[in-house]
């Protein structure tokens, strides 16, 4: 007995100290960042997302195959955290301990047996998607591409390894007479019935070394965790609980507006991202520059700041390292479309877009840039529109319409309508803004522009490091709307819709921000725009900036369902939707050819599914596949249109081609009173 | 040795992206609706200078006359990484518009009071397309004079230049100084000067004015009108058989008196 307890408290000393100091140490490192506002507040909401997330395991149970698995791994670890208990009350107080109360019922005996076949099943699983998806042999096509994968297995061993241990004595306590439980227990008794030939004294011995293995299994198990990537077993509920909230997905933060250029400008928010990531790969398998054979691959560079940061903690002055080249390479951090597909999967609610909208900026400071990119911000800068056109050209879309809109400047609108640079000076897209006028105007809907007061929203040149010159814009515009009489606001361009709505509430604007396509489900579902069912088989790509950030999937669909449209979803589709590859600033700068582009990859997953029409509700959208159409050789029979066209169609007021008296009679049958 | 000194003469021309129209005099373009931006090849002057600075620690000194805008090109310039910025005012130095030899001699006589190494200018200009301002300059100060350079380099007292001819050429020279350089195109594009950093030094401030008393004169000429290109003739499209069309060319050659026969 005096030797089980020597070894018991040997083994878990060791063990205490060595996590301990690692522990502590990351402490250090992580509390050493700048400071996070804002990650203390709303205590409800936080503990509401332990609850969801972490015991839940909501964003994890997102992809079944591994979700279930490790959600069964993760609760059959809370009932066996009552092994342990057992384990040491076996070592330290009485091999026939059982927990005061609750110890011998039926209950607790079979769900510690039964989570703890289930975890040995679930290591199984895990085993079995490891080797299916092995990045040795798919390379970039696996998610566990660049990741750790012996550390991988030594944790699945290691978890197998208490398993088999923990049944293996409680098998020889049968025998014994030292266990708790009765019959229910029905692994422990299985197997101690294979044991009880060997005889009562080996049951004994064989009980106090397994029970010993297994605690020195466990022990071994948390000093790993906390010197590897599994670390995340400690950290996840702690990032999770300071992770934004309602989600991790939301408007930008900026802590340094200069950006981050070197270790010391990362927040403790950002830096305990870098110490919770386990490595799954989730963000990569999503992301559209990575699987368009781009250099960013989330998890490798969030791995790589992690790496850099541990590095820096040894004193041997690698903090002073620049971030960017010197740690992640620059193509990396312009890889990134912001589309959020990475923070939208990670189950530990790693902020990816900040971190590298961060870099970003760091290096938009350096003025180091693509000159595309470049050319793109001096436009804005001076003229207020990515095209580098007059500021007076905006409205001159307007030039095709019969009838005056309003400058909501100069009389009062009730709704506003920021139209954005592409829908007004792309000519492709600016057909379709006068589309959305005529539809609008034959409403009676009231409206008005600002006209050449309106400016690039600055979404996208935030979002590609331009914090300055986003204030700039984000200022100018709020003092046109204040100039403005107006009730609500609605754009064309998810981009601008973000900036107006998430953004700009911190520049003093307070209006209700919408996107057109919500105009139009309603005047469609209210009659307003009397139509008739086109009948069409389509398919709707959700914008990310509309879907994933600001999780508006549903107005869409109600139009096309008025339409009468017959809507297949394509697989990545609502928030989980695919980038077109145009975001954060991406659609200025030079497009390597290498590989399928995101949009490309996107017409072929919509082509598979025998639609018609590739239904789009984003300018961006409509440039970017209007041309992977063509270079995917699609376009014969996969039409990609604007939402807004198809409206018109089912109305028959769009087109100038058709004459005004058909115009009328169209009206007329689609039931106008 | 202290560190070079060179000053950089920007000039504001209009944006191009407006639509450029004459003003009522018929003298000059309209400029009450139009915006100024910085001259695209002072903009590579600037970014050559910044370049001989990083790689020597000069000074960089920025001037400009009084023209609309110029107060952003100037904040600019010191936000890429120029030390200081004069503007030079007076009379003479604003209002509409200034013929190259005016400019050059407000400049000039703005110069001659400094301590300068090198004078780095745009080669041209869209109202100096012979790129006259940096040799009247030069001449006016008697200094030696460099255009159509696309390199500088500084070391001992003297710069190394590299100007850029037709059909591939170039040349590479050495100049003492002081010494006048009209620059084609700097060494690398102009670099993006962040919003923060211009916003920064606004609020700063910092542009030194300087009064120059107009010089008379210069240029002896002065402008009678100033108009759009004319339409001075058309293209007549030629169609039916290559025979017609032969006939039709020969008849037209023999009306010009070209062909005989």
């Amino acid at each position: 007995m005096t030797a089980r307890i020597v070894a018991g408290a040997a083994i878990t000393a060791v063990a205490f100290v060595l996590a301990g100091a690692r522990l502590a140490r990351l402490g250090v490192l992580i509390g050493a960042g700048a400071p996070a506002p804002g990650r203390m507040r709303g205590g409800g909401r936080r503990l509401g997302a332990q609850i969801v997330e972490v015991i839940g395991q909501r964003k994890i149970l997102k992809r079944r195959q591994s979700g279930i698995p490790h959600a069964l791994i993760f609760w059959g670890f809370l009932v066996l955290l009552f092994t342990i208990v057992e384990a040491y009350g076996d070592v330290f107080w009485d091999k026939r301990f059982a927990i005061p109360g609750i110890g011998t019922s039926a209950a607790l005996g079979f769900l510690e047996d039964l989570f703890t076949v289930i975890v040995l099943a679930a290591v199984i699983v895990f085993s079995a998607i490891r080797l299916v998806d092995s990045p040795s042999r798919r390379e970039r096509r696996s998610r566990f591409y660049g990741s750790h994968t012996r550390a991988a297995w030594f944790v699945l061993a290691m978890i197998a390894a208490v398993m088999v241990t923990l049944l293996g004595y409680r098998a020889a306590q049968t025998n014994t007479g030292d266990f708790p439980y009765g019959s229910w227990a029905f692994a422990s008794h299985g197997i101690g019935h294979l044991l009880q030939p060997l005889g009562r004294g080996t049951n004994a011995a064989l009980e106090t070394t397994l029970l010993l293995c297994n605690i020195a299994a466990i022990m071994g198990f948390l000093v790993f965790v906390t010197y590897s990537k599994h670390l995340h077993i400690f950290l996840a509920p702690l990032n999770i609980a300071f992770s934004r909230r309602p989600r991790a997905l939301g408007p930008l933060e900026v802590h340094a507006p200069a950006g981050a250029t070197r270790l010391e400008h990362l927040s403790w928010k950002q830096r305990l991202d870098l110490a919770t990531c386990t490595e799954c790969g989730r963000c990569q398998a999503a992301c559209p520059a990575w699987n368009s054979s781009k250099p960013l691959s989330p998890k490798l560079l969030v791995m790589g700041l992690r790496d850099h940061m541990f590095a820096s903690a040894g004193g041997n002055g690698a903090g002073a390292a620049a971030l960017v080249p010197d740690v992640i390479r620059p193509e990396v951090v312009w890889s990134c479309t912001t589309c959020g597909a990475c923070v939208e999967q990670c189950p530990v609610d790693i902020e990816h877009v900040d971190t590298i909208v961060d870099l970003r900026r760091g290096l938009v400071n350096e003025g180091s840039m693509d000159s595309g990119l470049q050319d793109a911000l001096q436009n804005v800068a001076q003229q207020g529109n990515s095209f580098g056109k007059s500021q007076r050209m905006r409205a001159r879309w307007t030039r095709g319409l019969d009838f005056e809109i309003k400058d909501a400047r100069r009389e009062a609108v009730r709704y506003l309508w920021f139209v954005g640079d592409f829908a007004s000076f792309d000519d492709r897209v600016a057909e379709s803004s006068r589309t959305l006028a005529r539809l609008l105007h034959r409403s009676g809907v009231d409206f008005g522009l600002l006209y050449d007061g309106e400016r690039n929203a600055g979404n996208d040149v935030r979002r590609a490091g331009e914090e300055g010159l986003f204030e700039m814009l984000a200022e100018h515009n709020v003092e046109v709307l204040r100039s403005a009489t107006f009730d609500e606001i609605f754009t064309t361009d998810p981009h601008s819709f973000n900036a107006l709505r998430n953004d700009y509430p911190r520049y003093g604007l307070s209006k209700t921000v919408r996107h057109y396509t919500q105009l139009l489900a309603d005047l469609l579902a209210s009659g307003s725009i009397p139509v008739r069912p086109l009948g069409a088989r389509v398919t709707y790509h959700d914008p990310c900036y509309l879907a994933r950030h600001n999780r508006l999937t549903d107005a869409p669909r109600r139009v096309l369902a008025s339409l009468g449209c017959d809507l297949v979803e394509m697989p990545r589709h609502g928030t989980n939707t695919f980038c077109c590859g145009a975001g954060g600033g991406r659609i200025w700068m030079a497009d390597s050819a290498q590989g399928e582009r995101p949009s490309e990859s996107r017409i072929r997953e919509a082509a598979a599914l025998g639609v018609d029409l590739f239904v789009v509700a984003c300018p961006k959208d409509f440039v970017m596949y209007s041309d992977a159409a063509k270079t995917t050789g699609h376009d014969d029979h996969l039409r990609v249109v604007d939402v807004v066209e198809l409206v018109a169609e089912a109305a028959r007021v769009a087109a100038p081609v058709a004459p005004a008296g058909d115009m009328v009679a169209a009206g007329d049958e689609g039931g106008r009173p | 040795m202290t560190a070079v000194r060179i000053v950089v003469a920007l000039k504001q021309v209009p944006d191009l992206v407006e639509e450029l129209e004459p003003s009522p005099e018929g003298t000059d373009v309209d400029r009450e609706y139009i915006t100024f931006v910085l001259n695209e090849f002072d903009d590579q002057a600037l970014e050559e200078a910044l370049l001989v600075k990083e790689a020597t620690g000069a000074e960089v000194v920025v001037v400009a006359l009084e023209d609309s805008d110029v107060d952003q090109t100037l904040y600019t310039a010191l936000a890429k990484g120029a030390d200081r910025a004069v503007k030079v005012t007076g009379a003479g130095a604003s209002g509409g518009w200034l013929d190259t030899h005016s400019r050059a001699a407000l400049l000039a006589a703005w110069l001659e009071g400094q301590d300068f190494d090198l004078l780095i200018t745009g080669v041209q200009a869209p109202d100096d397309l012979d790129g006259q301002l940096p040799a009247i300059v030069a001449g006016r100060l008697g200094l030696p004079h460099a255009s159509v350079v696309v390199s500088v380099e500084v070391k001992d007292g003297a710069a190394r230049i590299r100007q850029e001819f037709s059909a591939g050429r170039s040349a590479v020279l050495e100049v003492p100084l002081p010494a006048v350089v009209g620059v084609q195109a700097a060494r690398q594009a102009p670099r993006y000067a962040p919003i923060s950093r211009i916003r920064q030094t606004m609020q700063a401030g910092g542009i030194e004015e300087v009064a120059v008393e107009a010089p008379p004169p210069a240029s002896g000429f002065t402008i009678r009108r100033l108009y759009p290109p004319e339409k001075t003739s058309h293209a007549e499209m030629l169609t039916g058989s290559a025979g017609d069309v032969a006939a039709r060319i020969v008849e037209l050659l023999r009306a010009k008196g070209l062909v005989r026969a």
